[in-house]
């Protein structure tokens, strides 16, 4: 399934910002920067605590750990001086979890116990999967909230249907050179369907600037995969030992440049009413951050997962700030509606994910 | 009397005031510069978020008003007050705990390391039995069907050689003609090659390749009391219960943030499976060795097969296998002996070994 990554989850509520490229304006507006003030050996203690209670508890305590992980990233994320909260009930996501849990565990009984009719089911949950994806933003945007006053995702299955899959699919079957507008697609829906209360936030990039921002990346894939084949055919002897040499750091570079390109150009688009965000990822500093963060993983059998959420939610707020240009009092809030956790649960559980 | 320092909003929109929490008698107001912006209101009737680090921590009054404040220390004792607070605060006590700390790490790495080891295999063995067997029944059609229509062609051996075949079976299946319905079937394997492969319910498939390969009938015979070892130790659906679980306890270590890397996430997965699959083929290995010896078979009849199997498997076609380059790389074939669903076959070969 589609998969649009984003560095931490708290990125999806506080949907994508960007510098007006009307200068003038730009500067007018005040910069403020996001902060995160979380420390991996604190997070490490809640870490490790969760994963004991929620084995303790056979897995029931797993809703509350959910929460305390959110709280904890949430909480430590200030901008002007207030911090971001997470108001999710752990028993409506406790309830949500047990339904996903028991449709899984239905998928795979027919899986394995009847093969032919499991194609027709995953033709089924591809169809559900823009709907869970909107329940999700939905309930995560819900449950987030800045200065008391809770963010909002109002997208629609038909859009949504379009975004994630219509679009990627397209980019697929074109190899790739559709890919840009689809990413575009879907930030604009992702973007345009958020609010903050009850302002909306805007995207102005367009397809052509998605594909500018893309054509680097596009080339390069071209050129190795050209290089490859070619190789492959003319001097099959070699291409055994060539072929990981060219496709692994590509594959890297590939990974690094989609998910830098990605968030620049997602903040950087985004208007909330008429403040901007400015967000930075670096070439070098991102690699860095990626690269350490799954070596000491691996190396510590996972122990160092604590520390590598905690370096990369301090990465994201160290790189993107708010361009406000007021004091952030006129944001009113929005009637309050109730989404239900399912939505997203049977997303966790079946693994789709789907930040921004 | 004032407790704390915060920030009041009043869940209108995101206006924000420096405020004081006071409390007098059990009852808790919000004021700034002497203007009450919260009237009293009983502590039981505000919601006090709850400790989760150092962030902040939020007070939900009636009506939506909130109020935002740093001071963890002054709420904390505010709750004790509380009547309705006595198991609040649990989490937090315990991942500030240097002991429960220790305790906590000690406690999760052993449950996980004896979950994968232990705890995983022993309720798949045990769900595995207890599932009446019509569960498995409708199984074997439906895979088969896949199989002939992805992997296999009709066989391609001379009727009288399946009848000589089958005859030699006769023995082996008539010993389980009690437990289990043994379908023996022939096909083509095409690219699979030399193999055989038994599907839950008792369908075993050998291909024309390793019926040819074949010195003796009585190899075929040490082949199928293998895979009726799976058959009968039902390691296709023990296999199925284990990856699902293994994927539940990944999920409830990484967390819900998986974005660290899924790449990191996937290979101790897959090598966990793999030591699985290993210990599913010794398993057989073990149960092949009983039979024939019940039956009067020559053990090394099994492991004879097996090298030649081995050397197709490794060297690619006949005339390669004859020739030099083709020992060296079975020689190096045990550092990958990590990365293989089955056991070297040394080691098997050790275990038919033992003549009784």
């Amino acid at each position: 399934m589609a998969h649009a990554n984003t560095e931490t989850e708290i990125a999806i509520d506080i949907p994508s910002k960007q510098t007006p490229l009307d200068l003038e304006k730009a500067e007018s507006g005040k910069t403020l920067p996001f902060a995160f003030n979380g420390s991996g050996n604190e997070y490490f203690k809640i870490w490790i605590v969760n994963i004991l209670l929620t084995i303790i508890t056979l897995g029931i305590y797993s809703a509350w750990a959910k929460v305390r992980n959110r709280q904890y990233f949430y909480g430590n994320t200030q901008l002007d001086g207030s911090s971001f909260a997470y108001l999710a009930k752990p028993l409506t996501i406790l309830k949500g979890r047990l339904i996903a849990f028991v449709l899984f565990a239905i998928f795979v009984a027919v899986q394995n116990l009847m093969p032919l009719v499991s194609v027709g089911l995953t033709l089924l949950l591809m169809v559900a999967f823009p709907w869970l994806v909107v329940r999700s933003l939905a309930f995560n945007a819900n449950n987030s909230a800045y200065r008391n006053v809770r963010f909002g995702f109002d997208g629609k299955y038909g859009e949504a249907f379009m975004a994630i899959l219509v679009w990627p699919l397209l980019g697929t079957l074109t190899f790739g050179l559709l890919m840009p507008t689809a990413f575009q697609r879907q930030q604009k829906f992702f973007t345009e369907n958020s609010r903050y209360g009850s302002s909306k936030f805007s995207f102005k990039a367009t397809g052509r600037d998605y594909f500018n921002a893309f054509i680097k990346l596009i080339g390069i894939v071209i050129v190795g995969v050209i290089l490859v084949v070619a190789v492959s055919v003319m001097a099959p002897e070699i291409a055994p030992i060539l072929t990981p040499i060219v496709m692994v750091p590509l594959y890297l570079y590939a990974i690094l440049y989609l998910n830098i390109t990605l968030m620049n150009m997602a903040y950087n688009n985004s208007l909330l009413a008429e403040h901007g965000f400015k967000c930075s990822y670096e070439w070098k500093s991102y690699a860095l951050l990626l690269i350490t963060n799954s070596l000491f993983t691996a190396l510590t059998l996972g122990i160092y997962i604590p520390w590598a959420k905690v370096r990369s939610a301090q990465y994201l707020a160290d790189h993107l700030e708010f361009i406000a240009e007021d004091d952030l009092s006129g944001f009113a809030a929005a009637e309050q509606e109730k989404v239900s956790a399912l939505g997203q649960e049977i997303g966790d559980v079946f693994d789709m994910e789907f930040g921004m | 009397m004032k407790i704390a320092q915060g920030y009041y909003y009043d869940g209108k929109n995101s206006h924000r005031i420096t405020a004081e929490l006071h409390e007098e008698l059990g009852m808790l107001s919000v004021q700034a510069d002497s203007v009450t912006l919260q009237g009293a209101c009983a502590l039981e009737d505000v919601q006090i978020s709850s400790r989760v680090g150092n962030i902040p921590r939020h007070l939900a009054f009636p009506h939506n008003a909130s109020f935002e404040c740093n001071d963890n220390d002054a709420i904390d004792q505010l709750l004790k007050q509380s009547s309705n607070s006595a198991h609040a605060g649990l989490a937090h006590r315990l991942e500030s705990g240097k002991r429960y700390i220790f305790i906590a790490i000690v406690v999760v790495i052993t449950s996980v390391w004896g979950g994968v080891i232990w705890g995983i295999p022993t309720l798949a063995y045990k769900i595995a039995f207890a599932l009446p067997d019509s569960a498995s029944q409708h199984i074997d059609q439906g895979v088969l069907e896949l199989l002939d229509k992805q992997l296999f062609a009709p066989s391609e051996l001379p009727a009288a050689t399946q009848q000589r075949v089958l005859d030699a079976f006769i023995p082996v299946s008539q010993k389980y003609a009690n437990n289990i319905d043994i379908e023996i079937l022939f096909r083509k394997g095409g690219k699979v090659g030399p193999n055989a492969m038994a599907l839950p319910s008792g369908t075993v498939i050998f291909t024309d390749e390793l019926v040819e390969l074949a010195k003796q009938d009585e190899e075929l015979v040490a082949v199928l009391a293998h895979e009726i070892g799976h058959v009968v130790k039902k390691h296709g659906l023990r296999q199925g219960i284990q990856s699902s679980a293994l994927t539940v306890l990944i999920v409830t270590i990484t967390g819900d943030i998986s974005s660290v890397s899924s790449l990191i996430t996937a290979i101790p997965l897959i090598l966990t499976e793999l030591g699985y699959s290993r210990e599913f083929e010794r398993e057989a290995d073990r149960f092949a060795i009983q039979v024939m010896q019940e039956l009067g078979v020559p053990l090394h009849k099994f492991p004879d097969i097996l090298g030649r199997m081995e050397k197709i498997g490794q060297c690619g076609d006949k005339e390669k296998r004859e020739a030099l380059e083709c020992e060296q790389e079975l020689s190096e074939a045990g550092m990958s002996s990590y990365l293989s669903t089955h056991p070297p076959t040394d080691e098997r070969r050790k275990q038919f070994s033992v003549e009784p």
